[in-house]
Formats: C-alpha cells, sequence, structure tokens
C-alpha cells in the first residue's frame, strides 16, 4: 500500500483525472472551433489533461480569441510579453490551455536568451501588453557557484538585482500594464556544502539575498512576484532539475514540471485580473473533525489534541482560520441537522472556528450546489471566488458539473495530506494586501447574518441517474451481521425506532420465517458505499408492520428509502401481505426523518401523546416509481 | 525482431508524433525525416523524446538524441531499448 503523499505534486493531483465524460465534453466544447461551446470548456477545464491536450486546446483559443470576440464568454482575452533567459517557446501554447483553467486566454509573445535590457533598447513599444513576465535564472544573473575568497564588496546578488530593476521598470514605463517577475531557483552544484548558505559571495546564499530583495523591491514597487524558487521547494529541487533537457533544449525545468509552473502563472495573472477566489466553502462531518456528528455526537467525533485523527482534522481548520484571518470568507455547507451540527461550534472545547468566524451555515439536506448558489447571492460574489472542500467525492462532483465556476479540489483520503494538496492547488492567490482585505471577512460574516435564504434543489434528477447507482439489498445472513449490528448501534439521525438490536438478536433474526430482512448495499460509479441501510419488518397474517428503518446519511438524497420500499413492497406482496405500518418514535437527533413515511406515500394512521406517529401503507394500491438505478434487486 | 513488435512500436511511435505535432491524422513512413515532417522541429524533436521515454518506460542514451533524427532511426533505437 503506497502512501497517498507519494503522488508526485508536480501532477496536480488535485485536478480529477480526465474520464470518457471530460474527453467528450471537451470535444464537444471546441466542435465548432470558430464558435467554442464557453460554457462547456470551462467545465473540462476543469480536469487534469496531458500537455498536448492542453497545447492544442490553447493554439485553438489563441487563433480565435485573435481574431473573433470572447464578448459573450466569462473568458478574458490577455497579450503577454515573456521574456526568458532560457527556453520557453515549448510551453507557449500550454500557457494558453491552462490560462482558460483561470478564465484567461493568453495570447504570449515569447522572447528567449537575450538580455532583456538590450532587447527593450531595441524594441520600441508598438502595444502595450496586459503582462510583461520575466523569467531569468541564476547563471543570466550571474549567481553562479563561487570559490576561494570572496574578491569583491558589491555582492552578485546585489548587481543583478540592480539590473533586474532596471529591466522591470522600464517594462511597466513602456512595454505593460502588469509586470511579473520570477524569484531564481539555486542550482544542484554547490561547492561549499552545508557551508553553502553562511559564505556570502557563495551560491546559495546569493540567491537567497537576491530572492529576499527581489520580493521587497516587488512589493514596493507594485510588481507581481511569481515564486518559482517556493515551487521548486514544493515539488522538490531533484524533481525540478531540468538534467539533460538542459544540455539539449536548454529547457529551465524537467517537463514533467510545464503544467504545474504555468498553472502558477495563470493563477496570479488571473488574480490581478479581478479573478480571485475569496470564499472557502467548508463540509463539517469527515471535513473538520473526523466522523459523523449527527450519529458519533459531541463525545464520538474525533476533534481532539493527541489522537492523530482529530489533530489531523485540527491542522485543516487551523488552515481555514488562517485564511479567515487574511480576509478570505468562511461558509460552512453540510448535510445534517443544524441545531446538531451548530452545536460543535458553540460548545466543543476543541473546535477552533467557531460560529462567528463562519459568514453563512447552510446545514439542510439540499443539494450542495444550491447552497453554494445561494451563498453566492447573499454574499454578492461570483460563483468564481468559490472554493468547495469536502471529504465526499460524490458531493464534489455534483458541485463541479453543477457549477463549473467554482474550484473544488480533489482531495487524499488521509485528511493529514489536505494541507499539502490545498498549498500545492495555491486555491487563494493574491498580490497584494491591504487593510480592507483584513477586515473583508468580519464584514462578510456581519452581512451572513442579515440573510438566510433557503433555495430548493436544482435538476439533481439528472446528477443522480450519471451516478450509475447499484443497490443491492439481501436478508440478513452472518456474513453481514457485525455490520448490520454496528449500523444499528451507530445510527443516530437516519433512525425511525431508535430500535438497538443486539448482535445475538440480529442473529436470530436471520432464520426467523416471519420477519423480512434487509441488509442494503450501494455502489456507484465512485466506488463502494457499503452496507450503507438495514430494515426490518415483522409479519402477521395480512399486515406488517417496519420495526428497524435505519440509513447512513452519507446516503441521503439519493432516492435510496424509495428505492428500498419498492424492494420491501415487493417481498410483502409475494407473503400475501396487504397493509404495511410504519413508526416514526422522535428522539433528540432522527428529526431528519419525521415525515420520512409521508414522503413514501404512506398515510398517517395515528399519533400518540409521546409524539410517536403511525404511519400505514395500501400494498395492494402501491405504484412502483421510476427510480434512478441502474441496478436494483433483492435476495432473500 | 518480430515483424508485429515492429509494428507496434511504429504505432506508438505515430501516435506521438500526432499528439505532440498536433497532427491527428499525421502517417508515418520509415523513410521521413525533420525535413519532411512539418513542424519536427528541434524543440519539438525534444518533446517527441520525452514523450516516448515516458510512454515506452525507457531512456534514450544522450549521444542517441541528435542522431535519431528521422522514423528509421528511430525505430532502430526503440528496438535497441524495448529489447527483452
Amino acid at each position: 500500500m503506497t502512501r497517498e503523499v507519494a503522488v508526485s505534486m508536480a501532477a496536480m493531483p488535485w485536478l480529477p483525472a480526465s474520464d470518457d465524460a471530460a474527453r467528450a465534453s471537451l470535444a464537444k466544447a471546441l466542435e465548432d472551433q470558430t464558435a467554442p461551446d464557453f460554457g462547456k470548456l470551462r467545465h473540462a477545464m476543469n480536469y487534469r489533461w496531458q500537455e498536448a491536450d492542453l497545447r492544442r486546446v490553447g493554439k485553438t483559443m489563441a487563433q480565435l480569441a485573435a481574431t473573433a470576440s470572447l464578448a459573450k464568454s466569462e473568458f478574458q482575452a490577455k497579450t503577454i510579453l515573456v521574456l526568458s533567459s532560457q527556453t520557453f517557446s515549448h510551453m507557449a501554447d500550454t500557457l494558453t490551455g491552462i490560462g482558460l483553467r483561470h478564465g484567461l486566454v493568453f495570447l504570449p509573445t515569447v522572447v528567449e536568451y537575450e538580455d532583456a535590457l538590450l532587447w527593450l533598447d531595441r524594441h520600441p513599444v508598438e502595444v502595450v501588453f496586459d503582462f510583461a513576465v520575466v523569467l531569468q535564472d541564476a547563471k543570466s544573473l550571474g549567481l553562479n557557484p563561487a570559490i576561494g575568497m570572496p574578491q569583491s564588496e558589491t555582492s552578485a546578488a546585489r548587481k543583478a538585482m540592480v539590473r533586474t530593476g532596471e529591466v522591470l521598470k522600464k517594462l511597466a514605463s513602456t512595454h505593460a500594464s502588469q509586470v511579473i517577475v520570477q524569484t531564481v531557483v539555486e542550482d544542484i552544484a554547490i561547492p561549499f556544502a552545508n557551508m553553502d548558505h553562511s559564505l556570502h559571495h557563495a551560491h546559495r546564499q546569493q540567491v537567497a539575498t537576491y530572492n529576499a530583495e527581489l520580493a521587497q523591491f516587488a512589493v514596493n514597487n507594485g510588481f507581481i512576484l511569481l515564486d518559482t524558487s517556493a515551487l521548486a521547494s514544493f515539488i522538490g529541487l531533484s524533481n525540478w532539475w531540468p538534467g539533460r533537457y538542459r544540455h539539449m533544449a536548454k529547457l529551465p525545468f524537467a517537463m514533467a514540471n510545464v503544467p504545474i509552473f504555468l498553472d502558477s502563472l495563470a493563477r496570479i495573472a488571473a488574480t490581478v485580473s479581478g479573478k480571485s477566489r475569496r470564499v472557502l466553502v467548508l463540509d463539517l462531518d469527515n471535513t473538520l473533525w473526523g466522523g459523523v456528528i449527527g450519529d458519533d455526537g459531541m463525545e464520538g467525533i474525533s476533534l481532539s489534541q493527541g489522537n492523530a485523527m482529530g489533530e489531523a482534522h485540527l491542522a485543516i481548520q487551523n488552515f481555514a482560520q488562517q485564511l479567515k484571518q487574511r480576509g478570505i470568507v468562511l461558509c460552512v455547507s453540510s448535510k445534517n441537522t443544524h441545531d446538531i451540527a451548530i452545536d460543535v461550534f458553540r460548545k466543543h472545547p476543541d473546535m477552533i472556528l467557531r460560529e462567528e468566524d463562519i459568514a453563512l451555515f447552510k446545514i439542510n439536506w439540499i443539494d450542495k450546489a444550491a447552497n453554494i448558489k445561494a451563498m453566492a447571492e447573499s454574499l454578492n460574489l461570483g460563483l468564481e471566488a468559490f472554493v468547495f472542500l469536502d471529504d465526499n467525492p460524490v458531493e464534489r462532483q455534483q458541485v463541479r458539473d453543477a457549477l463549473p465556476m467554482v474550484m473544488v479540489p480533489e482531495l487524499p483520503k488521509d485528511p493529514s495530506d489536505w494541507p499539502l494538496y490545498l498549498a500545492g492547488a495555491g486555491c487563494f492567490e493574491q498580490t497584494a494586501l491591504t487593510q480592507e482585505d483584513l477586515k473583508r471577512s468580519d464584514y462578510y460574516v456581519a452581512e451572513g447574518r442579515r440573510q438566510e435564504a433557503e433555495v430548493k434543489a436544482g435538476d439533481t434528477e439528472g446528477f443522480l441517474q450519471s451516478l450509475d447507482m447499484e443497490l443491492v439489498a439481501q436478508g440478513f445472513d452472518n456474513l453481514g451481521r457485525k455490520r448490520i449490528a454496528q449500523l444499528i448501534s451507530k445510527s443516530n439521525q437516519f433512525n425511525l425506532t431508535t430500535r438497538r438490536y443486539s448482535e445475538t438478536e440480529v442473529a436470530a433474526l436471520e432464520t426467523d420465517a416471519s420477519a423480512i430482512t434487509m441488509q442494503i448495499r450501494l455502489s456507484d460509479k465512485f466506488g463502494d458505499n457499503g452496507m450503507i441501510s438495514a430494515v426490518v419488518a415483522t409479519t402477521s397474517g395480512k399486515s406488517a408492520t417496519i420495526d428497524l428503518w435505519i440509513m447512513s446519511c452519507r446516503v441521503i438524497g439519493r432516492n435510496v428509502e424509495a428505492a428500498v420500499l419498492s424492494l420491501l413492497v415487493q417481498q410483502l406482496k409475494d407473503k400475501g401481505v396487504e397493509t404495511l405500518t410504519g413508526i416514526y418514535v422522535p428522539t433528540p437527533r432522527n428529526d431528519l426523518v419525521k415525515d420520512h413515511y409521508r414522503k413514501l406515500g404512506f398515510a398517517p394512521a395515528a399519533m400518540t401523546d409521546d409524539g410517536k406517529t403511525l404511519w400505514e401503507l395500501d400494498i395492494m394500491a402501491y405504484e412502483p416509481v421510476k427510480l434512478p438505478f441502474t441496478k436494483l434487486v433483492y435476495t432473500p | 525482431m518480430q515483424p508485429d513488435q515492429k509494428q507496434s512500436l511504429m504505432g506508438t511511435l505515430e501516435t506521438v508524433f500526432r499528439s505532440e505535432l498536433d497532427q491527428p491524422d499525421l502517417k508515418l513512413v520509415a523513410t521521413d525525416d525533420m525535413d519532411s515532417v512539418t513542424g519536427w522541429d528541434s524543440l519539438a524533436h525534444v518533446r517527441i523524446i520525452a514523450a516516448l521515454e515516458a510512454e515506452l518506460g525507457m531512456q534514450f542514451d544522450l549521444e542517441e538524441i541528435d542522431e535519431v533524427a528521422s522514423v528509421a532511426k528511430l525505430l532502430a533505437a526503440l528496438q535497441k531499448h524495448t529489447a527483452a
């Protein structure tokens, strides 16, 4: 079993791999090359593509943007002058392809291997570029590995900085509206080894000094810093190293790093073009804490120091808290009972995030895309400002399909690695910092308190249909016994009667001829959900009573209940049963299912003083409904 | 060298060329070289080399890279490196 972090970060694993559907969507988007389907294109670009695909799409869009208008689309064409001391032209079309992921159509002009100042002197301005990006390497700046004793008082870093400063100022005054400059990646050859950082003429210290001065110079003068040095560290210098490709073609780094480097460049260009991400929408169960609050309760969820799972989730909260302090608006979207989930924010001693940190809570049972749309309206922000974090791949896909402008990072199973993925994805870029930024989050929190709009679900049917769900129900047996007992003991929210059968009682039901038992498994195109529901109905002549109906909240909203009922009714019919009674016994945690039987077409029959309700279904009159399952079977 | 293995290497070569040169209908013959194939310039050559290495899980020798500037020479080198 390989640890998921072994996945190369250069491969950008936070992007979903392009599958057949994405491939079809991309082909369709570009079918008419004179008039692409921009919506489909935006959706397709959220996936991870081969460089060849990115080049092809980039080339097509660059041609289109040069000849026709993007006016009716959300894409902006941006001219960009690339001044690179090493080879860049192999990346030019890919840059345009990757820019599409961030809403930009780059039109690159590439100048390679030239001294930037000399080139600028020889090429007076014809048109002002939207962007200029200066990509210099250590060698071209004279930051070479040093030997011997320091010879001069003026360091190489100082000289290089003066030169770069002239280039940047010249570009900004004549050639480009926005100027981007990269930090320098240190070379692998470090003659002084561990001492290289200590000697002021040695390579590692020269590069560090140059980068620090450059960063300060950029922020003081309104230039935009592309921190390639930080990116190379993140990837690992040994993976960044161009090796033979430096000698063959003057490539600046190994080809595997082309997409992530360009993505980093495109992200900051998009940020200064007004396309910054400003809202982080967080799921709760298994995202902000480990476990399911509705089932596990306040004491049962993992959320404390001294417990690895708890600490991993606290680290995610910490990450969100830091973003909030920087001005990112935090929202919550969770399938839960509102009062139960909000209590964790109010009362759990280990929570880092508190109620007042969250601008909008959407804790309900409607689909998350609808919730995010409502948030966008409430906060008055475009959907392209949103990032959505959820451990559940089905929820992520639903949001990605319904709202392609929302950034939805794929996440590894192990929550410990989430910060790594999120850092790599660079969801929240920033090119300037103001006092206003720091207060923005508080403002939205206040705004959120004023508004509380509920919206209904959008077109969920098509989404469910696309999941290829397979539901298989079976009578209780010894193989499923342990899991059934566990499900019975853990389910609190979706639990109609709170009948807690022991494992022995479950075993007895396996051979009880008067009972109809169902253990239900669900799988979909994302994988197996395992056993997610169990039902027990006891029969007596022509009538039957549902003594147990439990379900995991992970699969709420997927029509599992109706599917289970259809299978149950079939069994009862075969036994000659004519009337089915359902019972709802209220508890502090199962408010979620108080209308369960009404929704399934049962008629109210009685209500007792303690709030228990009885419901009846006429089996003979029951009409099966069309359900979004590709497989739906019961074996006794 | 088995004829069918040669054919499958030619297939891989064609797929890589089509994708790297963005010419979905490109057909290669053994006599093709950097002059006869549109777009096969020195930078495209580097990309093609890298793509072939990734696709076939092999590595060209450094001194080979400049030499394999025709389809026939590429095939010969690939056969050498992919032989069991």
